[in-house]
């Protein structure tokens, strides 16, 4: 797969019939390292995730990963492009084990027909033995493997973030969306988190862009932090730049500081 | 060898091995009873048509209330081409299913904007109307409306297998040729495309993210569902000697869903014993005329009120209680169990990794 | 050669009792999530009920009463004792559960009133009557005033009374209709109530109409034609069961006259598959999805 890109939202806006979820906004997520976007609820970072993922489509603007335009692509597309994400309500597939749920992450990869796979040939075969092989990695890597045979409905919610950052792993990304994945953890496992996520750019050589609401987690990890409000981007730079600007502090004012 | 089933699911292995043995003893036990021996029959050709089902809404989690309808065309495709051409009788089992899998496509082109209810009422219109056009006056001549067709009798070579003359041939026929079904739905069921059918059906949107085109998956899943229910159909069709409309009301739809739901919804086991049990039922059943409906109706209801998840589910419930209790062989569902510990990942270069069991 | 407006005419009485029936789903669908596939079963034993007390010489009135009562009856004691069960239960149980209960009516009202064919007088004059170069009847128009006057009526009733609006309350959410004190449960069990009510009119109007008797499976036909309509018109909504409904009539109609009755069923499924490609909620039906 291709490196890493550049993600760049241009003039961006998206409307839901009255409400206003992002507001023009300019956003570039370069290639390497964590980008954070962070901001009080209902600023629309969870709306930018989904424009990327093509599961919205903007009124206005483009969006460009390097050179695609991404408003091109249907979402089952995205991915091929190198571009994963894990959700904020988790959307497991609930009845399958967690290495089930893991294998298909890495299932695009790969373009075995129905065929193949019934009649277990050499394309077919080759395909679950890479792809067992990159579940083992990401299991370990997540420090899960205890979970790989139980059914992922079953998870604690916290264990099935998990699993589902283990699943955007599996597919092999130049890009890695991760949306709110402390939300639901103990605290000894954001405290993990915050070692693990850090090691992905070198580990998968992905760009990461991660939204959360962890203050602590998000000043951690990331190079970059994008400050968002009510659709639109009102700060920008690095951790500790960000804590200190007034802006922003101003938008948290009578939002809870995690 | 491990990878032809679906790996790790101990209980449904087990379950199948079981129905397998079975199947093969059942002639030799019961042999010169022609009536049991084609209700065995019977059996494996409605068994393999509620897995077909179970393919479509419990692995794909699709709805139908047509099935009956492609049954037909699967059953009808053998006599239409058998009488008119000399085909051997497995180009006409082919057929019967290829047939059905273009007609399965076609019900599912639909599926990217239909779901719930409104799929509900499409498959119950398409059930609906299979049997009504095969009687319409429009397409008797190639249907002849009510009185239906008479199906050629199977041959391998010179040898017959017709249900009067050789039960036990063809019942060692059927069993073969579900089988081989049975083993092509298993091993797709493990790979690949298996788990793309079950991705969408948990969650499409998830699927889509991870580079799944959820309209082509389901547009495949009723065809692949249709060619073998088009099997299953081509067997029902020598198995009964003659087609007519009448073979295929919606009483029939509804009694593959009943086997489905019983069974367990996704458990291909399930199916196969719900099909045991529900024909048991039937054929009990068949004592009161006029009632047998109803009886099967009621059995349904029944068990949909007391256990939902159906035989295999309570079977899970039962396998995890013995679990849970300690007892050593059922360690295959074990929700709190360990498992062997993580293999190593190998360096690039080295022998394959261990083979890991995995799955529910 | 019978004309193209006859053939109208005559399918919007039929229309309207596929209307009644498809009110009668929308009603409970509304409520509870649950298309009530054993409706026209329903309205059978209804009928039955009817036809019995007639056999016994009570007067029109009072047997049309009993009969509405053991409808309301039916109702409230299906969803007692098996709907609440399934409630949370995937959409697929849902359904086999009702399709079970088909059969299991429907055998029973067979064995206990038998197969042969039963007679219900009509509420209107069956005369034919000429209205301009076409032919129908007192008891058509009846039929048709008659469901627009239910349709009216419980329109009236959910959007301008109170009883309507916790109704329609419980229909979006139950839960957080109940934290707002309201009894959802009363409200779930008088839409079953209702729902068969109704279908149960539509079946007694249906016996004269169509002139093949009472018999126990009566309604099957028309149970798929009111389905029919209630996806057409979309499902909850009551003037798209009205809507829908006659407009299947006049479309089953037209097809039987020009084509061939044999084809009915298998063109209207055409039809509902095409009219739900370009309009996946049906006509009236409010659930769109706005993605992409």
């Amino acid at each position: 797969m291709a490196g890493s890109a550049e993600l760049a939202l241009q003039d961006v806006s998206l409307r839901f019939g009255g409400v206003q979820a992002i507001r023009d906004i300019n956003l570039t997520v370069p290639p390497g390292g964590i980008t954070a976007i962070i901001g009080p609820n209902g600023a629309g970072k969870t709306s930018v995730l989904n424009v990327v993922s093509r599961f919205y489509r903007p009124q206005e603007g483009w969006v460009t990963y390097g050179n695609t335009n991404l408003l091109t692509l249907r979402p089952y597309q995205v991915i091929h492009h190198g571009i994963a994400r894990s959700f904020q309500n988790v959307a497991l597939f609930k009845e399958l084990s967690v290495f089930d749920n893991l294998l298909v992450g890495a299932d695009h990869l790969s373009k075995v027909t129905l065929v193949e796979n019934i009649f277990r040939l050499p394309r077919s075969r080759t395909h679950e033995r890479n792809a067992r092989r990159r579940a083992e990695r990401v299991l370990e890597f997540l420090d899960i493997g205890h979970l790989r045979n139980r059914v992922a409905g079953e998870l604690s919610f916290g264990d099935q973030k998990l699993v589902d950052m283990g699943r955007a792993l599996m597919a092999d990304p130049t890009f890695l969306m991760l949306d709110e994945p402390a939300a639901g953890l103990q605290e000894s496992q954001k405290v993990w988190l915050g070692r693990v996520i850090p090691g992905i750019p070198d580990e998968y050589g992905a760009t990461v862009l991660l939204i959360d609401h962890d203050m602590g987690l998000v000043l951690g990890v990331s190079s970059n932090v994008i400050v968002m409000d009510h659709g639109a981007k009102i700060a920008e730079g690095p951790p500790d730049e960000v804590r200190n600007d007034p802006r922003v502090i101003a938008a948290y004012l009578g939002q809870e500081e995690t | 060898m491990n990878i032809l089933l679906p790996p790790g699911r101990r209980l449904e292995r087990i379950g199948i091995a079981l129905l397998i043995v079975v199947a093969v003893i059942f002639p030799k036990a019961y042999g010169g009873q022609d009536y049991l021996i084609s209700q065995a029959r019977l059996v494996m050709i409605y068994g393999l048509a509620a897995v077909t089902l179970n393919l479509l809404v419990g692995f794909g989690g699709q709805i139908s209330l047509g099935h009956a309808g492609l049954l037909a065309i699967g059953a009808y495709t053998v006599p239409v081409l058998g009488n008119n051409y000399n085909w051997p009788t497995w180009a006409l089992i082919l057929a019967a299913g290829v047939t059905t899998a273009l007609v399965g496509l076609v019900l599912g082109l639909p599926t990217g904007r239909l779901r719930g209810h409104y799929l509900a009422i499409t498959t119950l219109g398409f059930g609906l109307a299979v049997p009504e056009l095969a009687l319409s006056t429009r397409v008797a001549p190639l249907t002849n409306g009510s009185e239906g067709l008479i199906v050629p009798t199977p041959t391998i070579g010179s040898f017959t297998f017709d249900s009067a003359g050789h039960p036990e041939a063809f019942y060692y026929l059927c069993l073969v040729v579900v089988l081989l079904c049975l083993l092509a739905i298993l091993s797709l069921l493990g790979s690949s495309s298996g788990r793309r059918f079950m991705a969408v059906r948990d969650s499409e949107d998830a699927a889509a993210a991870m580079g799944i085109n959820t309209w082509l998956t389901k547009v495949v899943l009723f065809t692949t569902s249709a060619f073998f229910t088009g099997i299953a159909g081509a067997l029902l069709a020598f198995q009964d000697g003659v087609i007519a409309p009448t073979t295929f009301p919606f009483g029939l739809s509804l009694l593959f869903l009943a086997i489905v739901i019983m069974g367990g919804m996704a458990s291909v086991w399930g199916s196969i014993a719900g099909a045991l049990i529900l024909i048991v039922v039937q054929v009990e059943a068949s004592n009161q005329p006029g009632l047998s409906d109803a009886i099967i109706g009621a059995v349904v209801v029944l068990i949909l009120l007391l256990a939902p998840d159906g035989l295999a589910g309570l079977a899970r419930r039962l396998w995890r209680l013995a679990a849970g209790l300690g007892i050593p062989w059922s360690a295959g569902v074990g929700p709190r169990l360990r498992r062997q510990p993580a293999a190593e990942p190998p360096e690039a270069g080295e022998r394959p990794p261990v083979e890991v069991r995995h799955g529910r | 050669m019978v004309d193209f407006g006859q053939y109208i005419i005559h399918g919007l009485a039929f229309g309207a009792i596929y209307a009644l029936v498809a009110l009668g789903f929308n009603l409970i669908f509304k409520t509870t999530g649950v298309v009530n596939f054993a409706a026209g079963a329903m309205g059978t034993a209804v009928t039955m009920i009817l036809w019995s007390t007639l056999d016994r010489s009570v007067p029109l009135a009072a047997a049309w009463l009993i009969a509405m009562a053991a409808a309301l009856l039916i109702g409230v004691l299906t969803e007692a004792i098996f709907m609440q069960r399934v409630e949370r239960s995937p959409v697929l149980i849902q359904i086999v559960v009702t399709l079970g209960l088909l059969l299991v009516i429907e055998g029973a009202v067979n064995r206990i009133w038998g197969a042969e064919p039963k007679l219900i007088p009509s509420l209107a004059s069956s005369k034919a009557l000429a209205i301009g170069s076409w032919y129908t009847s007192a008891n058509d128009i009846f039929i048709m005033a008659l469901t627009l006057s239910l349709a009216g009526v419980l329109y009236l009733a959910l959007e301008r009374t109170r009883y309507g609006l916790a109704m329609r309350a419980v229909a979006q959410d139950r839960e957080v209709a109940a934290l707002m004190g309201i009894r959802s449960f009363r409200y779930v069990t008088a839409s079953w109530a209702v729902g068969v009510l109704v279908a149960g009119v539509g079946a007694v109007l249906f016996v004269p109409l169509y002139g093949g008797g009472l018999v126990p499976t009566m309604m099957d036909n028309v149970a798929v034609f009111a389905f029919a309509a209630a996806v057409l018109g979309g499902f909850g909504s009551l003037a798209g069961a009205v809507v829908g409904g006659f407009l299947i009539g006049i479309f089953s109609n037209l097809v039987g006259g020009y084509l061939s009755t044999d084809l009915e069923v298998s063109l209207i499924f055409l039809l509902i598959v095409l009219v739900l490609y370009v309009r996946p909620q049906g006509l009236f039906g409010v659930d769109a999805k706005t993605r992409l």
